[in-house]
C-alpha cells in the first residue's frame, strides 16, 4: 500500500490550487477568512477556516467551487499531453510533466468531508428555504460517497479520468 | 486523505460590537459579528509571496497547454478520422488523415503502423516503403508486426513482379530496336 502522504506529497499543486480556490470563493462572497494553509504534510492537507457565509447557496459555491475549479484546470493542463501518449504512444517529457500537473490538480478536485459537514449545517439552519435544502442535501450526500470512495483511490481514478480519458472522449465527439 | 477543506468559525450571536476590533456599529446580515472594515480586510486576505508564485507558474504551464492543444487536438480528429476512414475502407482518405498526423508526431508508431498499412491499400506504394524503413528496427506489438509483416511481404512480391514486368518491357524494347518492321513474331 503507498501511504496517502506519500500520494499528497506527489500531488501538492492540486492541495494549493484546491484551497486558493476556497479563498477566492470566500474573496468573491465577502466572506471573512480567518486562517489559510495552503499545504501541509498533514490530514487535512490544506484548510481555510472563515466565517459562516450568509446564505446556504454561498456556503456550497465555497465548498464545492474548488471542485469546478480544480477539474477544469486539471483537463485543461492535461489534454495536450493526454492525447499523444494514450493515441499515439508518442509523449515528450513535457507532455507527461503536462499529464502529472494536471492529474495532481484534478485528483484534489473531491470536496472534503470538512466540506460536507459546513454545508450540511448551512442547509440545517434556521430560515434556509425548502427549495435549497432539497438541492443541496443530494450533493452532501454526493461528497460524502465521494470521501468514502477516496479510500478506494476514487480520488485518483477521477483525476486520471478527467486529465486523461476526457481529451480522448472529446476527440472522438469533434471528429 | 482529505485534500483540504473549508472550516466554519462558530458564530457568537450574544457578542457585542465587532469581534476583531470591537467598534460596536457590526455590519448586519452575518451570523459572525465583524464590522465593515475588518471584513472586507479579512475577506481580501492577501496570498502569500509564495502561493502567488506557484499560482503564477500554473498559469504560465496553463498558458503553454493552450497553446500546445490545438495541435494535439487536431492530430487527435485527424487519427481518429482516419481509423474510420480505414475501417469504411476508404483508404486515400485515411491516408490524407494519417499524413496530418505524421506531420506532427513522426515518431509515433501505432500511426506510422496505420499510414503503412492504408497507404499499400491505396495503391500509393511510395508512402508504404518511406514508412517500412521508418518502422524498421521498432519494438512493435504482435498485432502491428503481423500487419506490417503482411503489407511487406505483398510489397515484396509485387516488387518482384514489377521488376519481372519490367524486364519483359525492356527485353521487348530490345527486340523492338533489332526489328525495324515492327513487333516481333510470335
Amino acid at each position: 500500500m503507498i501511504p496517502g502522504i506519500l500520494v499528497t506529497l506527489a500531488t501538492f499543486p492540486g492541495v494549493i490550487v484546491h484551497e486558493i480556490a476556497h479563498q477566492l470563493f470566500c474573496r468573491w462572497f465577502r466572506v471573512a477568512v480567518f486562517d489559510v494553509c495552503y499545504f501541509r504534510v498533514g490530514n487535512p492537507a490544506g484548510y481555510v477556516v472563515h466565517e459562516p457565509p450568509r446564505t446556504a447557496w454561498q456556503n456550497t459555491v465555497i465548498a464545492i467551487g474548488p471542485f469546478l475549479v480544480n477539474s477544469l484546470i486539471g483537463a485543461l493542463i492535461a489534454a495536450p499531453g493526454a492525447i499523444p501518449v494514450l493515441q499515439f504512444e508518442s509523449g515528450s517529457l513535457l507532455d507527461y510533466f503536462l499529464i502529472w500537473l494536471g492529474v495532481s490538480i484534478a485528483m484534489h478536485a473531491f470536496p472534503s468531508t470538512g466540506d460536507a459537514r459546513s454545508m450540511l449545517q448551512a442547509v440545517q439552519a434556521e430560515g434556509t428555504p425548502s427549495l435549497t435544502r432539497i438541492l443541496v442535501f443530494p450533493l452532501v450526500g454526493i461528497i460524502y460517497v465521494g470521501a468514502i470512495g477516496s479510500f478506494f483511490w476514487l480520488d485518483a481514478i477521477y483525476g486520471v479520468f478527467i486529465a486523461m480519458a476526457l481529451p480522448n472522449i472529446l476527440v472522438g465527439i469533434l471528429a | 486523505m482529505d485534500a483540504g477543506e473549508s472550516k466554519e468559525v462558530e458564530s457568537a450571536e450574544d457578542s457585542v460590537g465587532c469581534r476583531n476590533c470591537q467598534q460596536p456599529e457590526i455590519e448586519p446580515g452575518y451570523n459572525f459579528s465583524l464590522c465593515r472594515s475588518c471584513r472586507e480586510q479579512m475577506a481580501q486576505r492577501p496570498l502569500p509571496q509564495w502561493i502567488r508564485g506557484t499560482a503564477a507558474l500554473v498559469g504560465v504551464v496553463l498558458l503553454l497547454a493552450f497553446i500546445r492543444f490545438p495541435a494535439s487536438l487536431s492530430a487527435g480528429i485527424a487519427f481518429d478520422r482516419g481509423h474510420r476512414a480505414e475501417t469504411s475502407q476508404h483508404y486515400t482518405e485515411a491516408v490524407t488523415q494519417y499524413q496530418k498526423v505524421v506531420t506532427r508526431f513522426p515518431d509515433s508508431t501505432p500511426v506510422l503502423v496505420r499510414l503503412c498499412v492504408v497507404s499499400f491499400h491505396a495503391g500509393q506504394l511510395d508512402v508504404t516503403a518511406h514508412t517500412l524503413n521508418k518502422l524498421q528496427g521498432r519494438e512493435l506489438s504482435k498485432e502491428q508486426a503481423d500487419e506490417v509483416y503482411t503489407v511487406s511481404d505483398k510489397l515484396e512480391a509485387l516488387v518482384k513482379q514489377i521488376e519481372k514486368l519490367d524486364k519483359i518491357g525492356q527485353a521487348y524494347n530490345r527486340s523492338m530496336l533489332r526489328s525495324p518492321q515492327g513487333a516481333p513474331t510470335p
